[in-house]
């Protein structure tokens, strides 16, 4: 099967002493400038199309959401670029504010490990990065890796997969759709109360609240579940990038690989046609239901006066990929280990899983705390499920959970092969001086006064002695003998 | 809406255990002794954190 490139981007809490929501964009454009390694600072903004659409349109204008509205009255609008503040840095990554939120995008990577790993790392970047923020301001800040402030307020963590433009809309979103509406049961981060209809005490998604519509190019306000927005960060004639915009954001790697895996599987199984074929007919009240079930077994509505529940659709997933699919060793692994919580759900037995998924570690402990009479309502609970999300190692509940040895350890994998992100990050580190500007799918030198693209492909596994290569000359040609 | 409407049928769950195709296997977690440092850092939360914590929309 096709191996797929693809990257997380977590928008993080914000929260600085005496500082409010109104202020927010301007403490996240400081703080990622505060960055304390090294980086390179251009963007290259050509390729962005965030109102082109994958159906074949381009919207008109994307929704915002009113109350941001608001806050951005008087503010000038005329440089984005500057409102952005980006900070490419030399793994890859991309650092930068998006809408008020500190914005991690993680090197593109090939497999679930690198890719679990390089999201960890983007915890300690922004960790690192607020302390060095704090201690320039003298005020306290603080960090949450989470999607939702309690009081209405969402911000997304995207996942973006490589998918072949041969593939067609069409097919992309009916494999993966299914998936994206269950996906919760697995890998849910978990929350106290509700943002959108009735009170729940306890729901194992955080975004599920804040999803309106089925398929769209938005993702600020009235957002999707699919989201097609069609930005490929690669030829366009050949490649688009599935964002999705509906995961949590998992403080478990174990959850991040197996967030990324399930996608990864519908998305292989749509590339042989041989994705199972459930035609969901509420898939917005699907997701919902799905995250506020705790019997695990919410009816799920089918075209045609039919029902199922998450859990055979899951199961059909799995069942065609081990029969259709050449499954690496990875993949295998997270089938089974899903196959495993599944069951322990079936039965009832979710605390057992409080070892690898983030719904079921945060309601353990809130679960204890409720034992102990703190009532759902409190607003203790909504703090301690905030907490659960503080990248501050030596703050976070999470982190507790961690030190205490109550998350199960990652299996070692083999770690992947270098990806265009290792050209971009190595050419940072060595060659900064001679760039002119960095995105996802080209680095432009300037030499000799002469600007010099050079392509950076999705699809090439480039090599780890680029790195022994001492002159800027020879490793734009190497580079580009790469992608012949 | 009956079961017989179903379109489709519920597939048996895998009986395979984890590591049984020579794939990696669950590890063994080790338990520290000691305080309860999840206790303590609970402890220390601030009731009104979640009240205080205002964030703008993103995407």
């Amino acid at each position: 099967m096709r191996r797929i490139l693809a990257g997380i981007e977590t928008e993080y809490g914000l929260l600085v002493e005496g500082r409010g929501a109104e202020d927010q964009v301007d403490e996240a454009m400081a703080l990622v400038r505060s960055y304390p390694g090294e980086r390179f600072s251009v963007w290259d903004y050509r390729h962005e199309s965030p109102r082109a659409d994958l159906r074949g349109f381009h919207v008109d204008r994307l929704s915002v959401d009113p109350v941001d509205l608001q806050f951005d009255e008087g503010r000038d609008q005329n440089r984005p670029h500057d409102v952005r503040s980006d900070q490419i840095l030399i793994n890859g990554a991309r650092f930068y504010n998006d809408h008020g939120h500190p914005e991690y995008a993680t090197p593109e990577c090939w497999t679930l490990a690198d890719l679990a790993d390089r999201d960890r790392e983007g915890e300690r970047v922004i960790w690192e990065t607020a302390r060095t923020y704090a201690s320039k301001t003298g005020r306290t800040v603080k960090i949450y890796k989470n999607n939702t402030d309690f009081h209405g307020a969402s911000y997304g963590t995207h996942e973006s997969y490589l998918v072949p433009r041969s593939l067609g809309v069409k097919a992309l979103a009916t494999a993966v759709l299914p998936i994206l509406v269950v996906r919760p049961l697995l890998t849910g981060a978990g929350k106290v109360g509700s943002e959108s209809g009735a009170w729940a005490n306890f729901q194992l998604s955080q975004r599920a609240d804040f999803f309106s519509e089925v398929m769209s190019a938005d993702t600020l306000y009235r957002r999707p579940i699919f989201n097609t927005r069609d930005e490929p960060h690669a030829d366009p004639e050949k490649w688009i990038r599935l964002h999705v915009i509906s995961g949590d954001a998992n403080m478990i790697a174990a959850c991040t690989r197996r967030k990324v895996a399930l996608v990864k599987l519908a998305i292989s199984l749509a590339e042989i046609g041989g994705a199972p074929e459930w035609e969901i007919r509420n898939p917005v009240r699907a997701i919902q239901d799905v995250s506020r079930d705790l019997e695990f077994q919410p009816k799920i509505e089918l075209a045609g006066r039919s029902w199922t529940n998450p859990m055979e659709i899951l199961e059909s997933y799995f069942a065609a990929a081990e029969r259709l699919l050449d499954l690496d060793e990875e993949l295998r692994f997270e089938i089974e280990s899903s196959r495993e919580i599944l069951q322990l759900l079936e039965k009832g037995n979710w605390r057992d899983a409080a070892d690898r998924v983030d719904w079921a570690a945060k309601r353990s402990l809130l679960d204890d705390a409720n034992q102990e009479g703190v009532d759902w309502k409190d607003a203790m609970m909504r703090a301690y499920d905030l907490e659960y999300h503080n990248v501050d190692p030596d703050e976070g509940l999470f982190h507790a959970l961690e030190s205490m040895g109550q998350i199960q350890p990652d299996p070692e994998f083999i770690l992947g092969h270098p990806s265009r992100a290792f050209v971009r990050g190595l050419a940072i580190e060595r060659f900064g001086s001679s760039i002119h500007t960095v995105c996802w799918r080209s680095i432009t030198f300037r030499l000799n006064d002469r600007l010099i693209e050079v392509e950076l492909m999705p699809d090439v596994d480039y090599p780890r002695d680029l790195a022994s290569i001492q002159d800027v000359e020879s490793f734009i040609e190497t580079v580009r003998g790469k992608n012949e | 809406m009956s079961e017989g409407d179903r379109i489709t049928k519920p597939i048996s769950p895998g009986t395979k255990k984890l590591g049984e195709d020579g794939g990696p296997s669950t590890p063994t977690i080790k338990r520290p002794e000691g305080g309860n440092e999840l206790l303590r850092r609970m402890k220390k939360v601030d009731p009104d954190q979640a009240k205080k914590y205002r964030q703008r929309s993103g995407e």
